[in-house]
């Protein structure tokens, strides 16, 4: 059990505490209710260029970074298409420091044109070493809009083209903040070795005269179900050919995510694992083989991805594939198969919760989600999952309407 | 009024507690260490071996035998293996360096009893089964052709071979031609002298109750085990040229690698150089991030470290860079080394920077398994915990002219052997 305590600010902002007596190092994480679902069309890559952005000083503080080092402390973020999480870590005897920085942002930044062009330039160079320049590098850019029409899920968190990236501007940039970074659209999770009542008192007294903002009802287009297989084909300068389904699966928080979750691990989690077992071993078919979920808050992909063996066809790999998946809708796995992966699923949980950092991470998630308590019951969930509950979220998903099918060619091999 | 232009108070940081483990030689040789921590369920069970690849005569062998470790015993499949761990929702891993092999469990405290005889299992009867070999080879070689198409692992694979020569031990180019060359025999070789008959390091973190320690010296102890390796060889040759380019014409970025072979942990200037190394790049408010991402925008990071061997040292910039920005970034690069020559770095920055690195210390013993992270560190380079209170001692002591000294004498542009992976 991670205990916590929690106390909401008038101007809407969640706290939730977790005291740690056993570190010296205080984590400290910010937590924005906003991520690239909430981009429009046009302006994709918006959410994560904001992160960088974030760093480039603000109102009163012309830089982020310097101040935070020089008391010993550091900090990261990322953004994914649900959240933009920003988060800190740093010795306890500074943790002011952490109040002062993290709230002065969030009142307002200092918008300057050399820290947009620079960081515009940065996420283009990330686009490019993370996502153009990498083997297989563009994979998601294609699965995205294959899997999705409508939802914005449909473009990846570092945007849809590097052009969305190039033509940001300020204005864009200023409606952004304002929309998106109030005290109401974020949760503040703090663990370390302090007392409940100062960390109040520093939270009322660095964020609490930041002003108060109606929370908006998000109203994103949903997604018309899927009634046909779709299919891509593509060619691209890699060594193997790879092979690419994405089936579409509940929302985080559906009673069905955790049977789902723990689908994709018998499938492929750990080397007794089916596909491990059965087809990279068994068959030599395949050099990778994995399945896993998007883990997306809102309906997310099932994904199985496959880097096939030289000389191997497509058709081959797939049959190979769907031999397999139908060997799970059509047999109730055995008792022990899915405790297993349920064992695997309670240590995981376990060294999750011996870092400070993982615990105000998982806090600040959990309550976004739907409350802190569910970072300490979630497990639970996954121990009810049956071996029913398997077979029967198999068969639902797994089906060829269900599915965006994407054939990823080596260029070497054709012809 | 709170004003937010000023901020607050720094307080100078607390003891750095140096948590230290409890040791003990077994009669086999092997030797365990214990650094607990009970508010926690479960445990990090590390073995770690001298089976480096610095010991290997071949490319590929040391990683090899670590990896096919876990694939096969006298009583077990590699099936049986995988899902005997999975079972108790262990994870059985197995690792590589230049220095060490290790095999690494982390489970459930509660389940060590029943895991640790399986773990010996591993070490004492490995059979490196013809099929797994095989099976290893084709996937990894398939792989490695995957890795050639990536700028960043080119230039770190050629990079060794320059700096080091390709007869240096630490050197670990590796070639499709090296897939090839594999022998069995090679494996079994390796694996029994460097694994199974030699004394091993056994470090327990998280929950080591007194039932972990009882189980571990059950297993662990008993037959006698020798430390004899296989030679190493350390002497440098570095490649003539100082510039290696090579092109990858399409490529959008370019991979960039320096480095020249340095001073270890034990010389009187390394505390010097590390601060003289993180002013340069060792974090992310580093003069190369701050002028080439930061002000430029060339790259999305860039950053320079001293990596520590064993037996020996160097320093290393790396970056990804646009491919337009290839000859502007290593200008820069010159340009930030010679500054740190020439100009005395302000006390604003070198205050900020000690207590940058004061603080990553700290971070580095929060909790059982870091502090034991940091223990095996000084465990492998012989050193005790002397080295971190000379640390401590040192950068608080450390001045601005002492660091234009060290980056004169260690951190020279034009010494810097080079790798451009794309288009200069």
């Amino acid at each position: 059990m991670v205990e916590f305590e929690r106390h909401t600010l008038k101007n809407g902002l969640q706290l939730i505490f977790n005291k740690d007596k056993t570190t010296p190092i205080v984590a400290f994480n910010v937590l924005y209710d906003v991520g690239s679902k909430d981009e429009e069309p046009g302006k994709t890559g918006f959410a994560h260029l904001f992160e960088h952005l974030m760093f480039g000083g603000s109102v009163n503080i012309p830089s982020f970074d310097t101040p935070l080092q020089a008391v010993g402390g550091e900090n990261n973020a990322f953004t994914s298409t649900d959240i933009t999480n920003y988060y800190i870590t740093l010795p306890k005897e500074n943790v002011e420091t952490a109040f002062w920085l993290e709230s002065d942002r969030m009142l307002r930044l200092a918008f300057s044109d050399k820290s947009l062009e620079v960081q515009r330039s940065v996420v283009i160079e990330e686009f490019k070493q993370m996502y153009l320049n990498q083997p297989y590098g563009d994979v998601y850019l294609l699965l995205r809009p294959l899997a999705y029409k409508t939802h914005p899920y449909r473009w990846a968190t570092i945007g849809e083209k590097i052009e969305h990236i190039e033509e940001a501007s300020m204005e864009d940039v200023k409606a952004f903040f304002d929309k998106h970074y109030f005290p109401g659209n974020a949760t503040l999770a703090i663990s370390g070795d302090l007392e409940f009542e100062e960390v109040i008192r520093l939270t009322e007294k660095w964020f609490g005269d930041i002003p108060e903002q109606k929370k908006r009802v998000r109203n994103l287009p949903l997604e018309p179900v899927q009634t046909k297989e779709r299919t891509l084909e593509v060619e691209r300068d890699v060594p193997l050919n790879a092979l690419y389904f994405a089936y579409h699966m509940p929302p985080r928080i559906h009673e069905d995510y955790y049977a789902v979750d723990l689908l994709s691990d018998i499938l492929s989690r750990g080397d007794s694992s089916r596909f491990y077992e059965r087809l990279l071993k068994g068959t030599e078919s395949f050099v990778e083989i994995n399945a896993y979920i998007s883990g997306d808050t809102e309906a997310g992909l099932f994904i199985v991805s496959a880097k096939l063996s030289e000389g191997v066809t497509f058709e081959n790999a797939e049959k190979l594939i769907e031999e397999e998946l139908r060997n799970i809708i059509e047999n109730k796995i055995a008792e022990e198969e899915l405790q297993k992966v349920k064992n695997k699923a309670e240590s995981t949980y376990e060294f999750g919760k011996t870092s400070a950092l993982n615990k105000a991470m998982g806090l600040a998630i959990s309550s976004l989600l739907k409350e802190p308590e569910l970072f300490n019951y979630e497990f639970e969930l996954y121990e009810k999952v049956t071996t029913s509950d398997i077979q029967r979220v198999a068969k639902a998903l797994l089906r060829k309407e269900n599915r965006s099918k994407l054939i990823y060619k080596a260029k070497k091999n054709v012809g | 009024m709170l004003d937010r232009k000023v901020r607050p108070k720094m307080n100078s940081l607390g003891e750095i507690r140096l948590q230290q483990p409890i040791s003990e030689t077994l009669n086999s040789g092997c030797v365990y260490h214990v650094m607990n921590q009970e508010d926690c369920k479960v445990t990090k069970i590390e073995l770690e071996f001298d089976a480096g690849t610095k010991y290997q005569g071949k490319s590929l062998v040391a990683s090899m035998v670590n990896n096919i470790l876990l694939e096969g015993t006298a009583n077990s499949s590699a099936f049986e293996i995988a899902s005997f761990f999975d079972s108790h929702g262990a994870f059985i891993d197995s690792s590589c360096t230049a220095d060490k092999g290790s095999i690494v469990l982390h489970c459930l405290e509660k389940s060590v009893p029943e895991l640790l005889p399986y773990v010996y299992e591993l070490v004492q009867t490995a059979t490196f089964p013809k099929e797994e070999i095989k099976n290893y080879l084709d996937i990894f070689s398939q792989k490695n052709t995957v890795n050639q198409g990536k700028v960043a692992w080119v230039a770190r694979n050629e990079f060794t071979e320059i700096l080091l020569g390709k007869d240096n031990s630490y050197c670990w180019k590796l070639t499709e031609a090296h897939f090839k060359e594999i022998d069995r025999i090679d494996l079994v070789e390796f694996y029994e002298k460097q694994y199974k008959n030699s004394t091993f390091q056994i470090y327990l973190s998280g929950k080591v109750s007194s039932k972990v320690i009882e189980a571990v010296k059950l297993t662990f102890s008993g037959k006698v085990r020798n430390s004899n390796s296989f030679e190493t060889n350390t002497e440098i040759v570095a490649n003539d040229k100082d510039m290696v380019v090579i092109e990858k014409g399409n490529s959008v970025q370019s991979a960039i690698r320096l480095g020249s072979t340095t001073i270890n942990r034990r010389h009187k200037d390394f505390a010097a150089l590390f601060i003289a190394n993180t002013i340069l790049g060792g974090y992310f408010g580093s003069r190369l991030m701050s002028n080439i991402r930061e002000d430029k925008g060339y790259t999305y990071g860039i950053g320079s470290g001293v990596i520590h061997l064993n037996e020996l040292s160097y320093f290393v910039i790396s970056t990804e860079v646009g491919s337009d920005f290839t000859k502007k970034t290593l200008d820069e690069i010159e340009f930030e080394m010679n500054k740190l020559q020439q100009e005395l770095v302000s006390s604003d920055e070198l205050e900020l920077v000690k207590n940058y690195i004061l603080g990553n210390i700290m971070k580095g013993f929060d909790g059982a398994f870091s502090a034991m992270e940091r223990f095996q560190m000084l465990n492998n380079h012989g050193l005790d915990y002397s080295y971190y209170e000379n640390l401590i001692q040192k950068i608080k002591q450390v001045t601005p002219q002492q660091i234009k000294e060290v980056a004169k004498q260690y951190l020279k542009y034009n010494s810097l052997k080079k790798i451009i992976v794309g288009k200069l």
